[in-house]
């Protein structure tokens, strides 16, 4: 922090970014082994992920290993630090990151990959992983994006693919024990020992060849390590140690409240969500612990809310009942109970109705598509009736105003169906008018342009044209001009080039590079985005956008990402892209018979909801899945 | 009741805001046991209040809470409990009760004392607070972005008569006191502005609040 003098810190927005000192800050000056927690965006995005809360938690509690915390700095510092020589140093002991064992980012989106490039050069580190010498710290990757790792595959020495919290000690301890051995075999030896470590991926030993057409041949093992990686999953969530006494910002940031994570994974499985492939299977933390948890955290916080976080809290097994309780207790501090998303139907609005009895929150709901067919398609499975019904609770309950999430661009999808965004819009202001008398209810009516994902069912779609993006948006827009109703959209620009790094290959590493190279940073904000270098990026690769987003993938291709997977088979994720053509739904396992996605019989894992213990109930038995 | 302290904005948090600060003294009482009043609502808040907002970067050892309580505590153990659950940089220097009609400190504060140093440049400055200290008036075009003009012209000599001045282990140190009037008061770095002298890498550290007489604001 010496470095930032008070003239730059007194010329850069949100200084307090830069400056550390936070409460509860885990402060080691002495470590055997240091490793940054990097996230690729600003101090506020990354303060609010949960995952290195949880990682930071559990470093810093082990002897000998400390966790620090590093975020991108923002344009305006990153002049100052550039025009100075200024390197980028973690918050809590400042070490520049090329003095610190390891260097961990996160992979949250892949608009934020040129950031990482950024930090590591700010931090003095070589870009590529093969140019990294003795006493360079080993860059590693995790995160949901991590079951695409290659775009990044020539930066990154290894990857952590799946649940970090007990492989994360294990790669940690192993390296410890490498350099007290006096570090044999140099770099190499470490991270062959890492790659014997289950749920450790390193990319060099893996050779990937293509066809002529561009698509992968395959992907071999040049040495003794498996030919795919599975990921790690924590079995028993109620077992592993939950930060409840995490870092306090002071500057305010995106989630600026207690995160109490009530369960892991979502069984839904709508075909376009990444997340509900790649967290499976659904585990619960009990209800005895998240309330014993909930009140540790508000009293070594001091935050005013506390938001009951998951892919679908509503699904919690218990939510009556813990909702009930933590909202009664919090009542005396006055902290409020927040869920961060909401399903469709009543009984939510009920419990939103609860958790709102201390503060008065929007409401937001996700139809994800206005008409019934393309709902069918993605298997949402819910009808226009659960969101009026929905709506109809709310309205009566003093609700004015709502929030709806729309995607446009999904496969298979007609004008009618965008326009069927509209209607839907009309229909839940025209339920306003019915329940309240009154005209005027505010409709925010949120559409993003949907991306294919790997290991999804929708991972063989050819993503919409620009041009075809764009018209829908004025199609709906068009539609959309009512009294009351506010449309927000996006560019559809950031949509193609997300799209092209999410189901890329290695060769989008030179893409990257050069992108950064020529300035590329923090792409996620539409204002520092720019679509044309990204396109003289990939021109000057020699790749092609439309071959990774637009292209309808065959069949039979062999994926870049396959030989890293989160356990779903490729079986069940292509019978799901069939029955999406024929607009057929899969219900949800979690409390119902296996869908046969592969998961738990693969990873030898298994569901944990106590809504199925108390009951005595057990899941019938698995389907054999292959892979 | 209200118990009323003085608190520090130490250099390791001086580049926190205002709002943030304010927010980080909320979440230090709510870490205690304290019986803080919270007024009605949907949207319940704490009885507190700062006086005075403090400029990002500018280190303060007068900064000054009043926080109302639902029952009686006494200011010893107010200060036992809140002294461990706010973050560094954030000290309790002093601290009483009050009933709550009692008017605001800041309400009393007529004087703020600052300590500004900056690296020292070839020339001694002597000169410069000489002509400061023996003008009638010096007129200085206070940045107000509200404004059309972008400016707003103050006579810095109604806010002060004097600035000391010392060279001091490669620095400038000024120390100076400047008047709190019914229609607002000066920067610290407006005073050395617009003496001329350069504040872009300006240590700016209030030192104190005080009363007409030169009295305290609390007991310590």
């Amino acid at each position: 922090m010496e470095d930032l003098t008070l003239d730059i810190l007194n010329n850069v927005e949100h200084p307090a970014r830069y400056t550390g000192g936070e409460y509860a800050g885990a402060i080691k000056k002495r470590a055997a082994v240091r490793m940054a927690l990097a996230f690729p965006d600003v101090y506020e995005v990354g303060m609010s992920y949960l995952g290195f809360k949880i990682l930071y938690h559990l470093v810093n509690r082990e002897e000998n290993l400390a966790a620090e915390r590093v975020y991108a700095p923002w344009v305006d510092m990153e002049k100052h630090m550039r025009a100075r020589g200024i390197p980028l140093r973690t918050l809590e002991t400042k070490q520049v990151l090329k003095d610190c064992d390891f260097v961990g980012f996160t992979l949250q989106y892949e608009l934020s990959y040129t950031n990482i490039l950024n930090m590591l050069d700010l931090g003095r580190v070589p870009l590529y992983a093969k140019d990294r010498k003795e006493g360079d710290p080993f860059v590693i990757v995790g995160g949901p994006c991590v079951f695409n790792p290659e775009p990044l595959a020539d930066f990154f020495d290894f990857a952590i693919i799946g649940d970090g919290e007990e492989v994360l000690i294990e790669v940690l301890r192993a390296y410890e024990g490498w350099k007290e051995a006096g570090s044999p075999g140099g770099r190499e030896g470490f991270l062959l020992r890492a790659s014997r470590i289950q749920g450790i991926y390193v990319p060099k030993y893996y050779d990937v060849r293509y066809f002529e057409d561009g698509t992968v041949a395959d992907v071999r093992p040049s040495r003794d390590v498996p030919k795919t990686i599975y990921k790690r999953v924590v079995t028993d969530l109620d077992g592993v140690d939950y930060p409840t006494n995490p870092v306090v910002p002071f500057n305010t940031i995106v989630h600026d409240r207690i995160m109490l994570e009530i369960f892991r994974g979502c069984s839904r499985g709508c075909r376009f969500c990444h997340a509900g492939m790649v967290y499976r299977p659904v585990r619960e933390r009990s209800k005895e612990k998240l309330l014993a948890l909930g009140k540790e955290l508000v009293k070594n916080t001091g935050y005013n809310e506390i938001s009951l976080f998951s892919l679908s809290s509503a699904d919690y097994s218990q939510l009556p009942d813990l909702v009930h309780t933590m909202v009664g207790e919090m009542h005396r501090k006055r902290v409020s109970v927040s869920l961060p998303s909401l399903r469709i139907d009543s009984f939510c609005v009920a419990i939103a109705k609860e958790v709102n009895a201390v503060r008065k929150s929007g409401l937001t709901l996700a139809p994800e598509a206005g008409s019934q067919r393309m709902r069918d398609i993605i298997n949402k499975g819910v009808t226009e009736e659960d969101l009026l019904n929905a709506v109809t609770a709310a309205f009566e309950n003093g609700w004015k105003s709502v929030k709806l999430y729309f995607m446009i661009g999904l496969p298979f999808e007609t004008d009618e169906d965008v326009l069927a965004i509209a209607q839907l819009v009309r229909n839940v202001q025209y339920r306003y008018y019915e329940v309240t008398g009154h005209k005027g209810c505010q409709v925010t009516a949120s559409a993003s342009v949907f991306v294919p994902k790997p290991y999804t069912a929708f991972q063989w779609f050819g993503q919409d044209s620009v041009a075809e993006m764009k018209r829908k948006q004025f199609l709906l827009k068009d539609a959309l001009k009512m009294k009351n109703v506010d449309f927000q959209y996006h560019d559809a620009h950031t949509s193609v080039v997300e799209a092209v790094i999410a189901r890329g290959d290695r060769r989008l590493g030179q893409a990257i590079y050069n992108a950064w190279k020529d300035g590329a940073r923090f792409d996620g904000w539409s204002d520092q985005f720019s679509f044309a270098r990204w396109e003289k990026a990939m021109a000057d690769a020699g790749l092609n956008m439309d071959f990774y987003a637009g292209r309808q993938r065959g069949e039979e291709e062999v994926f870049p990402w396959e030989h890293v997977s989160p356990g779903v088979a490729r079986a069940y994720l292509a019978s799901e892209w069939q029955k999406a053509q024929k607009g057929e739904l899969t219900g949800d396992c979690r409390r119902s018979d296996c869908k046969g996605c592969g998961v738990c019989q693969k990873l030898g894992v298994k569901i944990v909801d106590y809504g199925l213990k108390e009951r005595g109930e057990s899941v019938s038995e698995s389907k054999d899945a292959d892979n | 009741m209200k118990v009323r302290m003085q608190i520090t904005k130490d250099p390791e948090i001086r580049f926190v805001s205002h709002l943030d600060y304010l927010r980080a003294i909320e979440r230090g009482l709510r870490r205690t046991d304290l019986p803080v009043a919270y007024s009605e609502g949907f949207n319940p808040h704490m009885k507190f209040s700062l006086a005075s907002a403090l400029g990002v970067g500018v280190v303060s050892y007068a900064e000054f809470v009043e926080i109302e309580m639902a029952e009686p505590v006494s200011a010893e153990e107010a200060v036992e409990q809140l002294r461990n659950s706010l973050p560094k940089g954030i000290r309790i220097l002093a601290a009483d009760v009050a009933a709550n009609n009692e008017p605001a400190l800041m309400a009393k504060a007529a004087l703020t004392e600052y300590e500004v140093s900056v690296p020292a440049g070839g020339q001694d400055l002597l000169d410069k607070v000489t002509n400061f200290n023996n003008a009638k008036t010096l007129i200085y075009k206070k940045p107000a972005p509200k404004r059309r003009e972008g400016y707003k012209e103050v006579d810095i000599k109604r806010y002060l008569d004097s600035v000391e001045y010392k060279r001091e282990n490669g620095n400038d140190v000024f120390r100076f006191e400047i008047k709190i009037f019914e229609d607002g008061s000066l920067k610290a770095v407006d005073v050395l502005t617009a003496m001329g002298i350069d504040c872009s890498m300006a240590d700016v550290r209030r030192l104190g609040i005080y009363r007409e007489n030169h009295g305290g604001m609390l007991r310590v």
